[in-house]
């Protein structure tokens, strides 16, 4: 670049940075509407699962010792082997009589109750993730027994080989490392926090746009009628604003790191980039908004704010199993949706440490950059106005 | 050498079904002070937008300083300097950082642009305020830096499209006076406004516009010329006869007489000292009357009579 183009680039960016940072209620949107909402994440969630303890613990119920258990051998095999240390499912306490068992049911000692009188029985007082794990285990150990009795009744040559397959008991999970760091079930709220803001940013490109447009601004007219390159002007702006974008942002996670507390994990070098992807997503957005769609600059305004808070909420912003339901029923939306590309890309750099699905991410939101980019140029390029 | 700064040969603009610029001409010379005189909706901004190329026209060619207008022609974008209507400055930058702004548009070197930013303010007289935001300056200074803003490069060729728009008196003068100044230094100006006074007391030569046609085009002498109108004389009289109308309507050189609101009007297309005439036989018909007035023909009787309504009207 020509001398004098760079000091015109730097006299355009320069003012364009001081006129957006004075624009107050966008910088609240982008800055202090995160900070706040941080804050208040912060207090009323981010340490709501400290007093949880998370690990599984043994279900505790209690098992009848009566005559008929005592002569159940291969149902006490089965509990001794389901409260051994390697499985360590259920937590026993043997009562010898019903009405103590009962007792402790009631009382919520015990989740469950065990007789097995004329057949295996067990009994509970409510519905919930432990009577549901001591229903499957009795259910697998009752199909279990019927399909002995009907392979000993019909098919006594398969006999042998039921019980070496029975035995093999194929483990489906695996346990997997968080490479030593701690997870905090809120801090995904922060990562479609973080989201929100860099996708607010596109408010600044949104701006630049209208005031490129002489159809929607006078502004723009004026600055078009000068012997300065449309290019160079947008340019500066998009800089201009990007600065800005990534200023606030890191503003925004000093707040929530140095202030707050919050854990994020992650490197700088990852964390930056994750923030220029979404950044430079968001000023794309902006820009095509404000020149591609057509309509007054209220409404192009409106939709703007819309689909932002529409990718945050899509990304579990404000309802925390959305992705999973998205992931369920519409998979492509969590895909192609910039808010849950950044809050993935910071989960998986920060809490998965995959390095491949977090460049995924980062690759597609440059992408998406870069068609709003590319669209909003040739969009602009070709603008002719009939009537401003 | 070319004397045509601006030529305009057969536009036509079309918004939809409506004809904003019928078969428009324009040949604007170097260092005049034209205007372009119109009611709303003339076409006065739709033909600074073309000029511009901010808009597209249907037909027709523009040229300035011999040039075809173009949206990248930079050469002549560069010796162009545009007051638009509306106050087009950033309210988050001061006064200051506003002209420089704009300037740097034109302007690439650091010194000389601050040297011209100062001037600019020096004519404008915002001296004061160069600190200032713009949403704390009253509506005149408003106009005053709108001005200034479009003015600091020094261009060769000024549009100003209605500068005075709801301006106080003072500031309106201030600003007119700036117009003759920045013209006598050299600039040609372009003027539009839909104030008669203005561009009488501005204006080397007029064009009337309407409907998007050029009505006429001279100075203001050659367009009052154009009018039957020369002198009217207006006479407060509280009671008045048909008969006495008649005899007046017979007068010499009387070509329209009423009475409307206890007031005599009385147009004469030449002769002189009507005013004597008129007085004598009011006497003569022993008719009393109070005060009286004698109107020169303005812009807006040129306006009138080629349209059939008023500048103000319309």
């Amino acid at each position: 670049m020509h001398k004098e183009e760079k000091n015109l680039f730097f006299h355009l960016y320069k003012y364009r940075l001081k006129q957006l940072l004075k624009d107050r209620s966008v910088i609240f949107w982008t800055a202090m509407f995160p900070i706040i909402l941080g804050t208040f994440f912060y207090v009323a969630l981010y340490h709501a699962s400290d007093s949880q303890d998370n690990s599984f613990k043994a279900v505790p119920v209690a098992v009848y010792d009566s005559g008929s258990y005592k002569n159940e051998k291969e149902f006490q095999a089965f509990l001794k082997e389901v409260t051994s240390k390697e499985a360590n499912y259920l937590k026993i306490t043997t009562v010898s009589g019903k009405s103590q068992g009962e007792n402790l049911l009631k009382k919520g000692k015990v989740e469950g109750f065990i007789t097995a009188d004329s057949k295996i029985s067990l009994q509970v007082t409510s519905s919930d993730f432990n009577t549901s794990i001591l229903k499957n285990i009795l259910d697998h150990y009752l199909q279990t027994e019927n399909m002995y009795e009907d392979a000993a009744m019909n098919h006594p040559q398969i006999l042998a080989d039921l019980s070496g397959l029975l035995a093999q008991n194929q483990n489906y999970t695996k346990n997997v490392s968080f490479g030593g760091k701690s997870l905090n079930n809120m801090i995904g709220y922060f990562y479609s926090l973080l989201a929100m803001s860099m996708l607010y940013g596109s408010i600044f490109s949104f701006i630049n746009a209208l005031q490129i447009q002489p159809g929607t601004n006078e502004i723009a007219a004026r600055r078009l009628i000068t012997p300065t390159h449309k290019m160079l002007i947008v340019l500066s702006d998009f800089c201009s604003a990007l600065t800005l974008q990534m200023g606030i942002y890191l503003v925004v996670m000093l707040y929530l790191t140095k202030i707050l507390g919050v854990d994020f994990g992650g490197t700088p070098l990852t964390l930056f980039v994750a923030g220029l992807a979404g950044n430079m997503a968001g000023s794309g957005w902006g820009y095509f908004v404000a020149i591609v769609i057509k309509g007054s600059e209220k409404m192009k305004m409106a939709l703007n704010m819309m689909l932002t808070l529409f990718s945050s909420f899509l990304s579990g912003l404000m309802v925390g199993n959305m992705k999973p339901l998205l992931m369920t029923y519409a998979p492509w939306v969590n895909k192609i949706n910039p808010a849950t590309l950044i809050s993935d890309a910071f989960y998986y750099i920060c809490i998965y440490g995959n390095k491949a699905e977090y460049v995924r991410c980062i690759a597609t939101l440059f992408s998406i950059s870069a068609f709003f980019c590319i669209a909003a140029y040739f969009s602009l390029r070709r603008k002719t106005y009939a009537s401003i | 050498m070319e004397r045509s700064v601006v030529k305009i040969e057969n536009l036509v603009k079309r918004y939809k079904e409506l004809l904003a610029l019928d078969h428009f001409n324009l040949d604007i010379q170097k260092g005049e002070i034209f205007g372009l005189l119109g009611p709303n909706g003339s076409g006065k901004t739709t033909t600074m937008n073309c000029m511009l190329a901010l808009l597209s026209y249907d037909k027709g060619n523009i040229e300035i300083f011999g040039e075809k207008m173009t949206a990248d022609n930079y050469g002549i974008k560069k010796r162009i300097g545009v007051v638009p209507q509306e106050v087009a400055v950033f309210d988050e930058l001061t006064v200051y950082e506003n002209i420089d702004y704009f300037c740097g548009l034109y302007i690439k070197n650091r010194v000389t642009r601050a040297q011209y930013v100062k001037e600019a303010i020096d004519f404008v007289e915002l001296n004061d305020f160069v600190k200032f935001s713009p949403k704390k300056l009253s509506g005149g200074l408003k106009r005053r830096l709108n001005i200034a803003c479009g003015i600091a490069h020094k261009p060769e060729l000024i549009l100003l499209d209605e500068p005075t728009v709801a301006v106080d008196p003072q500031s309106r003068n201030r600003i007119l006076e700036g117009i003759q100044r920045l013209n006598k230094e050299g600039a040609t100006i372009v003027y539009t406004s839909h104030y008669m006074e203005e561009v009488e007391q501005l204006c080397n030569r007029i064009s009337i516009m309407d409907k998007g046609k050029n009505l006429a085009i001279g100075t203001k002498e050659e367009l009052k010329s154009m009018v039957e109108t020369g002198e009217t004389i207006v006479v407060e009289i509280l009671d008045f006869d048909a008969e006495i109308m008649q005899g007046i309507r017979k007068m010499e050189h009387v070509f329209h007489a009423n009475y409307e609101n206890s007031f005599l009007r009385v147009k004469y297309n030449g002769g002189n000292h009507n005013i004597i005439s008129l007085l004598d036989f009011l006497r003569q018909k022993e008719i009393s009357f109070g005060r009286v007035f004698s109107e020169l023909p303005t812009l807006n009787d040129v306006f009138l009579e080629i349209t059939g309504k008023e500048l103000r009207d319309a």
